[in-house]
């Protein structure tokens, strides 16, 4: 009895303690709830047959009918192929590139050449896609691009009619997504580079290590915490990808289709003819199913070999 | 691990009361504002939105709504919001997002009647029709509404355009004569590829032919039945018996030439990725011309767009197709007095003057008569086609055919279109209504195909002896021959039904 009672008080002097936590905590959560959770509801439109009139809780079930479409053809396979493979591309080489960049700027001293550098990293991903589109367009148009009129004359090369060779898409659209979000994840990185306790690099100078063991045995084990997160975090999305990206980048050109389809593009193009709410939804909801256990897998992966770094 | 349990369950039991105290407060309070301004709307006038395409500017649009709201609070008591520069996704998000709207235009090449009709966005105006459009009821023919009609309901007004359409070339006057082009007969393609020849060796730094950024507006003749995944391939003859378009010898012919034009420069490389419109190019002189549909007044229309003298050469006679009729003035679900905006229809189908203000703008402002007695007008000092605040595009609004002549044009442009109209051969399937709605899968899969090849075979970028074979392929295992018999027997059915 004694026991609960006084379980009960330091409950209580616990609460008030972290009030200021929970308050500050509320604009945030609210914001989840408003924003995240509460369109949840709309997962039931994917099994409906919709209809505006009826709304979207009394319009006809259909059960699974609208995810048909999905699987209906081999394109399957190409979208989930294009949309897993390029994001996983993404991840793989964003981050290798990245870190790389976030340990160059660590060490760069002159502070103003840091700022200098950082804002330059930083501003393509701050640029529009569709803007991105058009610089894009600027190197690759057949008649007054930058490449076929510049740098392959150069070489003494033919000019290449970019927007209809698909071979060369897979590179370009590396490229593109790696210059405009490297800038981004970089800071992120360099944000925890400058958290290391200076202490570590003194005492491992002192014990005579050089640069690169300075990297190898301070900097990236620092790092490993940030790593993975973001990484769970982008296998998280995994299964959705930059529509600006793969849409507006190649200029919606049809000939690119097998190479630039993810399934983003796939039901835009599909549904913005049929203008079907019930499969855009279905589309929506299995992005997110397969998302969310792609994140459980991941994360119950970095469990088992290091469970202090898991998200949960 | 236990207390860190216990504190998380306390943060989430307090954030939960703390929320539903505040969405609490918000739902009341929020439906106390709902019902006041629900009260105040009823005793105000009723304002009906309507949406229209093709430019115009936010301040002209008001403009002309206040000067129409004028004239309909006095007949029928509603004022006019007029919203234009409307796009095919706004048009979409609006009718999912339940957005305020109550009238809006339906391009068949844009949305789809049928489906509008089936999930509801759109309103069925049967009763309305009767009760507040007896004069559209009349002077509208019982072919046309089959066009519009789903189900069994109709569900739109068409607008009073050019309801058939030729197909050929438009091209760029000057040059035409210069080069000695005689564009008064029908021509074939190999006729017209003489021609254009003649055109590249006289300017050989213009391109014969241009695209219309991205697209071409292919000269075949085919019913595209909705959608062109299954078609009659000639709405000129007789034959009911629904195709492949993209098998068809008329689109393989197609195809090669401007394959074959590609190769030898007479048709700009790469055009399919181009995103100039073709009015663009002629006017800029990099273009000599497009391949183009043709209607009465056609020539005048093109060269006040183009800023040249435009002439057309014909390649296939004017025939009439349920999209060239289905293009629709309807009435959105979202609308809260579908009756006021059926009384706004009407007017705007048969009141001159608040069709004039909608098509044309305000006099003095955006247009200036020229002879008012047989009611010719042309852009106000100071403004033409390139500064106007408000584009003149009449086809798009209900009805053209009661608003001015523009200076240029035959002054008895809308009696010749009227003949044009009637004297075009009908495809046997005009007035049938293609409904997706059984084999939606495959249509979403096909257009996904055709997405892929569609623009480049028709812009010559690729070979069409190797594209097309790919392409009917992957449209078959798409389930192109399900949807073809899906629509051969719903076609059949409507063929029976309207003997």
């Amino acid at each position: 009895m004694n026991k609960t009672s006084s379980k009960l008080k330091h409950k209580l002097r616990q609460f008030k303690k972290f009030l200021p936590f929970y308050l500050m905590m509320l604009p945030g959560i609210l914001y989840l709830i408003i924003n995240n959770y509460i369109p949840m509801f709309g997962i039931v439109m994917a099994f409906k047959k919709f209809d505006y009139k009826l709304g979207m809780f009394k319009s006809p079930n259909i059960g699974f009918k609208n995810f048909e479409f999905l699987f209906a053809t081999k394109d399957a396979f190409t979208i989930t192929r294009n949309t897993l493979a390029y994001n996983a591309v993404f991840i793989i080489i964003g981050t290798a590139v990245s870190i790389a960049v976030a340990i160059l700027l660590n060490e760069i001293r002159a502070d103003k050449a840091k700022k200098m550098y950082q804002t330059v990293i930083l501003i393509p991903f701050l640029i529009s896609i569709v803007v991105v589109s058009y610089i894009v367009y600027g190197f690759l148009n057949t008649q007054t691009g930058y490449l076929n009129q510049t740098i392959l004359p150069l070489f003494g090369r033919k000019s290449i009619s970019w927007y209809s060779e698909p071979k060369y898409w897979p590179f370009i659209l590396v490229i593109v997504q790696l210059w405009k979000s490297f800038g981004y994840n970089c800071i992120i990185y360099y944000a925890t580079l400058v958290g290391i306790d200076k202490g570590y690099y003194e005492a491992a100078v002192i014990d005579g290590a050089g640069r690169f063991q300075q990297i190898r045995y301070i900097t990236l084990p620092g790092l490993k915490v940030t790593v993975i997160t973001l990484t769970l975090m982008a296998i998280g999305r995994i299964f959705y990808s930059d529509f600006g990206l793969f849409y507006q980048v190649p200029m919606n050109s049809g000939v690119l289709v097998d190479v630039t389809n993810t399934i983003d593009t796939y039901v835009y193009r599909g549904l913005t003819q049929l203008n079907n709410l019930g499969m855009a939804a279905a589309a929506g909801f299995y992005q997110s199913v397969v998302g969310f256990l792609l994140v459980l897998t991941a994360n119950g992966i970095v469990r088992r070999f290091s469970k202090e770094n898991a998200l949960f | 691990m236990k207390t860190i349990f216990g504190k998380k369950i306390t943060a989430l039991f307090l954030t939960i009361a703390m929320l539903t105290v505040a969405l609490a407060g918000c739902s009341s309070s929020g439906k106390k504002g709902d019902e006041t301004q629900t009260q105040g709307k009823e005793e105000d006038t009723y304002t009906v939105t309507i949406y229209a395409p093709y430019a115009a500017t936010t301040e002209d649009c008001d403009a002309i709504a206040a000067k129409v709201s004028e004239i309909t609070e006095k007949l029928i008591g509603c004022k006019v919001e007029l919203a234009r520069n409307v796009t095919k996704e706004q048009l979409n998000l609006a009718l999912t997002s339940g957005e305020k709207l109550d009238l809006f235009y339906a391009f068949p090449w844009e949305v789809s009647l049928p489906s509008m009709a089936s999930s509801n966005q759109i309103v069925a105006i049967d009763d309305l029709l009767k009760q507040y459009g007896p004069d559209m009821l009349s002077s509208i023919s019982a072919d046309d509404f089959k066009c519009v009609t789903v189900g069994g309901k109709v569900y739109g007004i068409p607008m009073n355009k050019d309801k058939a359409q030729a197909r050929g070339f438009l091209m760029d006057k000057a040059i035409a004569d210069e080069v000695g082009i005689d564009y008064t007969v029908k021509k074939t393609y190999a006729e017209l590829e003489a021609d254009l020849q003649k055109v590249k060796e006289a300017h050989p730094d213009i391109w014969p032919i241009v695209a219309n950024a991205g697209t071409m507006m292919r000269p075949l003749p085919a019913d595209t039945l909705g959608d062109s995944l299954g078609v009659l391939e000639n709405a000129l003859l007789d034959s009911t018996q629904i195709v492949n378009l993209y098998d068809s010898q008329s689109y393989k012919e197609y195809a090669s030439y401007m394959y074959k034009w590609v190769q030898n420069g007479l048709m700009m490389p790469d055009a399919a990725n181009t995103t100039e419109s073709y009015d663009t190019l002629i006017r800029s002189g990099v273009g000599f011309g497009t391949f183009t549909p043709i209607k009465a007044g056609f020539e005048a229309e093109e060269t006040r767009k183009c800023g040249k003298d435009i002439v057309a050469v014909t390649m296939y006679d004017a025939h009439s197709i349920t999209t060239m009729v289905n293009a629709a003035w309807c009435i959105a679900n979202n609308s809260k007095k579908p009756d006021k905006a059926m009384q706004m229809l009407n007017l705007m189908y048969t009141n001159p003057e608040i069709a004039n203000l909608l098509v044309n703008g305000i006099e003095g402002k955006n247009y200036k008569y020229v002879d008012k007695d047989k009611n010719i007008i042309a852009y106000a000092d100071g403004v033409d086609a390139s500064n106007t605040g408000y584009s003149v595009v009449g086809w798009a609004w209900p009805n053209e055919q009661i608003t001015s002549v523009w200076q240029g044009d035959d002054p008895d442009v809308w009696t010749k279109l009227g003949e044009f109209n009637k004297s075009a051969k009908s495809s046997p399937a005009k007035g049938f209504v293609w409904d997706n709605s059984n084999v939606l899968n495959e249509v979403t899969a096909c257009q996904n195909v055709v997405s892929k090849y569609e623009a480049s075979l028709d812009c010559g970028s690729v070979n069409p002896d190797e594209a097309l074979p790919k392409m009917n392929d992957e449209l078959k295992a798409a389930g192109l021959d399900t949807i073809i018999t899906e629509k051969q027997k719903q076609l059949d059915a409507w063929l029976a039904a309207n003997k």
